[in-house]
């Protein structure tokens, strides 16, 4: 019993393994936009940090703004996130987007600085509060319901085979006495 | 169990045909605005024929507001201008204030516009739409009534009628005189 009592601790350890290497993975994937924010010296290899209007430093607010964008709604076009719209209203929002990222506000504080002024409406995927959960929750708590109902379903109807089954066999106590009336009879004879 | 199962069910589906029943029946077309019963955004915009001058919502303060974004192209915004004239006709501008703010369009166009039609009122251009993103704007026309207090009251975001603009004004005058203060009511 033992080797199957240790694989499973085994594989844990290969989980935890891997999972270790993927956030160290990660960290350093992490780390490589974070080290784009400084501008490399080019020939005399000197770091030196990152001046406003700097060539990388935009393109890094654009890859930004294009992610905060893709979160929130275009108020014209609705369908569409602020990052693929190309209504002028949308493009203004990027601007502000834009502006707010180069100021060094972070994406929490300028997705409540949209949802301050259109309301929860803004956001492409709806917060998990209030009303809300109703949506999150709802297909689950609905799966467990129908899975009840179902496995409730399947469990009466094996009941009521069983009942079928024990009402097409003799009753044990009619056996019983026609044993004994036919023992009687043996006897007598 | 087994009679309770048999009412628990359409009982759980009343509530959400309900639902479906009310979503069914509202206007999808017209959205909350999240600046109901809060304090209205300050600004500071360039005026329309002066751009040197500025027009602020502080300048208003202690009036009723009436915040007009409109725009040249805007065919509903020619459909209401009328009503807005009237406002200005009707009402005495130490207790209403009417500000119309251009939304993405030219000053020229803009200026054009109220030659033809006609207006005495603060125009201000709002560059980037800066301004009208931070109102929730959607598009053109809206208008926002402010009380006195500076709390916006309603958002409107159709043309207004002179019936919606009589109504609200005159009730954040009252609310004025009397000091009281101005709730959000829906559009």
């Amino acid at each position: 019993m033992r080797p199957a009592l240790r694989r499973p601790v085994l594989a844990w350890r290969r989980v935890a393994f891997a999972a270790a290497l993927l956030s160290v993975t990660g960290v350093a994937l992490g780390a490589a936009p974070a080290a784009a924010q400084t501008v490399d010296g080019a020939l005399d290899g000197i770091e030196r940090p990152a001046a406003p209007g700097d060539p990388v430093r935009s393109a890094e607010i654009d890859q930004r703004t294009a992610e905060i964008g893709a979160t929130l709604r275009c108020p014209i076009c609705r369908q569409q996130s602020v990052s693929e719209s190309s209504s002028r209203i949308a493009r203004e929002m990027q601007d502000v987007i834009r502006t707010m990222l180069a100021e060094g506000r972070t994406p929490e504080e300028i997705e409540a600085y949209f949802v301050e002024a259109y309301g929860p409406w803004i956001l492409l995927k709806p917060r998990a509060e209030g009303m809300n959960l109703f949506v999150y929750a709802g297909p689950g708590l609905a799966f467990l319901l129908g899975g009840f109902l179902v496995a409730r379903r399947i469990r009466r109807g094996r009941s009521l085979d069983d009942e079928e089954r024990d009402a097409a066999t003799p009753p044990d106590h009619l056996r019983k006495a026609d044993r004994s009336w036919l023992e009687a009879a043996i006897k007598e004879s | 169990m087994k009679g309770w199962w048999r009412w628990a069910l359409p009982l759980a589906a009343v509530p959400a045909l309900a639902l479906l029943y009310w979503g069914l029946g509202q206007d999808q077309r017209r959205l909350p605005s999240a600046l109901e019963g809060r304090e209205a955004p300050a600004f500071r915009l360039a005026n329309l024929y002066n751009p040197g001058d500025s027009v602020s919502l502080s300048d208003f303060d202690g009036k009723v507001v009436v915040l007009n974004y409109w725009a040249s192209w805007c065919i509903p915004c020619i459909a209401e201008h009328p009503v807005l004239v009237r406002l200005r006709e009707m009402y005495d501008p130490e207790e209403v204030a009417l500000i119309g703010v251009l939304f993405q369009d030219t000053p020229e166009n803009g200026m054009r516009f109220i030659e033809e039609l006609g207006g005495e009122w603060p125009l201000v251009t709002d560059p980037g739409s800066r301004t009208a993103i931070e109102y929730g704007v959607y598009g053109v026309p809206e208008t926002y009534f402010i009380g006195a207090d500076g709390v916006v009251a309603l958002r409107h975001d159709l043309a207004v009628t002179w019936d919606l603009v009589e109504r609200k004004v005159d009730s954040l005058l009252v609310a004025r005189r009397t000091g009281g203060r101005t709730g959000g009511a829906g559009s």
